[in-house]
């Protein structure tokens, strides 16, 4: 299990409500933390460190949070999958390391795979804005953009899926 | 053929409804699973109640006649407690050293509870100035056989939810490091436990039912209430000398630890210079994504070191990697399970191959 205690500050002392309020909020972002990292290109394993990483900086920054935890939290989720990480050494000889798949939807598999096919900001982007229902100044805030920037990135974000769908070959 | 030209809308719509069909393998469920055990440390919340002064007389006196028990219980060491048989019949190889245990480092212990129709038995453990490790069977199940068919089963259990680990002096310990099903690592051991021997008592309140995790998913726990007893001294840690640096064009190699406690080799060291600040640049560019073939080229010629036994065998790592952070130097990390003393060869790239580039550690 993980625990925040290492994370605390020195000199703030939380009260058990905050707790409680905490694993609360983290728990209502965790999937969409977790969905975004793995949109950024990240394996389950590695989103999970991710995610868990996000959780210790969100409880040792809590104080500095402006607005609604869940796009705070995953601006700090997106900026850990932009760092590089850990580089692990082979496993021990008969052990395995399986490469990560990516998602993949039941419904709109076609849409799923054009997304994988776009550039990683344009992917989050429009990740974070239709299906984490986000506003664009919260897009723009999570990716470091002007807003302006930011609905021109979702713009041909679309127009990129628009074009990819529309010359997919269909099944006979 | 192709299909119709789409409206900026349809894209839209399809957009909006994508992350509801999202579909998770079951890697990313259990890696989801993990993630909802995330706990803030709740600040204990103390109260004091006035004492009687005949109470607290009595309790005064209740102290000094029971002092030497308690001095035997709290420091193990002086009652030489610790029946530290090194006995483990039944854990599967793979499995010590996953953890990076010998059968001569672990000790055997035969702590077991039962509740809700199923029994855990604490089976060995180990403790350093790095860790604390416990190995745990459930239903007689987890730790024998092949450690990577063990959840697939049902009757597979795991210890997963709701686990504390507390010493005698009430001091808990976190979970770190890599966790299996039946394998659990926590903090080392903390003072004055480390000193003196830590009883240690392992409360489990939620047992993981690892077959159903990804039909189940957080749900597939069974609730019970299990404590758990083992008493361990920590092995020594010894801090080796440390080898010279390697100093080469594209930058400077240099030790910065080794430390050896029970059969784990423990190696710190830095890399400083053009190819670190080529790294940098690299990763933390705008582009940084296009560059990913370029980096992890650079990451296996430069960042990555192995280590050989005297016959040039490798010798594999536990928990090892590295740390960038733009503008530093970068820090690796070497976690290597070592049983045996000897000379070891110590490559801190594999770009470093020249024999005046290695470094050679001695083991005791």
């Amino acid at each position: 299990m993980l625990t925040a205690r290492d994370a605390e500050p020195p000199r703030t002392e939380a009260t058990a409500d905050q707790a409680y309020q905490f694993e609360a909020a983290f728990r209502e972002a965790s999937r969409s933390a977790f969905l975004l990292a793995r949109q950024l290109g990240r394996g389950p394993e590695e989103a999970r460190d991710v995610v868990q990483e996000a959780a210790l900086r969100a409880w040792r920054y809590r104080a500095g949070r402006t607005g609604e935890f869940r796009p705070w939290f995953l601006t700090i989720v997106y900026r850990l999958c932009h760092r590089p990480m850990l580089d692990w050494l082979p496993l021990p000889a008969g052990w395995d390391r399986r490469l990560a798949a990516p998602l993949e939807s039941s419904v709109d598999p076609d849409l799923m795979a054009a997304m994988l096919a776009l550039p990683a900001r344009q992917r989050a982007a429009l990740w974070l804005r239709y299906c984490e229902d986000l506003a664009i100044i919260d897009v723009a805030r999570i990716m470091r953009l002007s807003e302006s920037a930011a609905k021109q990135l979702l713009f041909r974000g679309r127009e990129a899926l628009r074009r990819k769908l529309t010359t997919q070959p269909m099944e006979e | 053929m192709t299909t119709p030209t789409l409206s900026p809308g349809e894209v839209d719509r399809r957009l909006a409804s994508l992350a509801a069909s999202v579909v998770l393998g079951a890697d990313d469920s259990r890696a989801l699973t993990s993630l909802l055990t995330f706990r803030v440390e709740h600040p204990r919340i103390k109260r004091r109640q006035p004492l009687r002064l005949a109470a607290g007389l009595a309790l005064a006196v209740l102290v000094i006649g029971i002092g030497n028990l308690a001095a035997a219980y709290y420091a193990p060491t002086y009652g030489q407690a610790l029946a530290a048989t090194p006995v483990l019949g039944g854990v599967a190889d793979p499995l010590l050293h996953g953890f990076g245990l010998t059968e001569q480092n672990a000790v055997a212990f035969s702590s077991r509870a039962t509740s809700n129709g199923h029994t855990i038995r604490l089976v060995t453990g180990y403790a350093d100035g790095l860790r604390t490790v416990m190995l745990l069977e459930i239903d007689g199940r987890g730790l024998a056989g092949n450690p990577k068919q063990y959840g697939l089963h049902p009757g597979d259990y795991g210890i997963g939810e709701g686990v504390s680990l507390t010493d005698q002096f009430g001091h808990s310990y976190k979970q770190s490091g890599v966790n299996g099903p039946t394998g659990l690592q926590f903090e080392p051991l903390g003072w004055p436990a480390s000193k003196v021997g830590a009883r240690l008592t392992m409360h489990v309140t939620g047992l993981t039912e690892q077959w159903l995790i990804d039909s189940k998913g957080p749900n597939a726990v069974l609730a019970g209430d299990w404590t758990l007893n083992a008493t361990l001294l920590p092995a020594s840690v010894r801090e080796l000398p440390l080898p010279a640096p390697v100093r080469t064009a594209d930058g400077t190699f240099t030790v910065t630890m080794v430390r050896r406690t029970g059969s784990e080799l423990q190696i710190r060291w830095t890399l400083r210079g053009p190819i670190n600040d080529r790294y940098d640049g690299l990763a933390y560019s705008k582009s940084a994504e296009s560059n990913r073939t370029e980096l992890q080229q650079l990451e296996r010629r430069y960042f990555s070191a192995s280590f050989f036994d005297a016959s040039g065998q490798p010798v594999y790592g536990i928990d090892s990697g590295g740390e960038w952070d733009n503008g530093k130097p970068f820090m690796g990390t070497l976690n290597l399970t070592v049983t045996q003393p000897g000379r070891y060869r110590l490559q801190l790239a594999n770009a470093l191959t020249s024999p005046d580039d290695q470094r050679w550690i001695a083991v005791p």
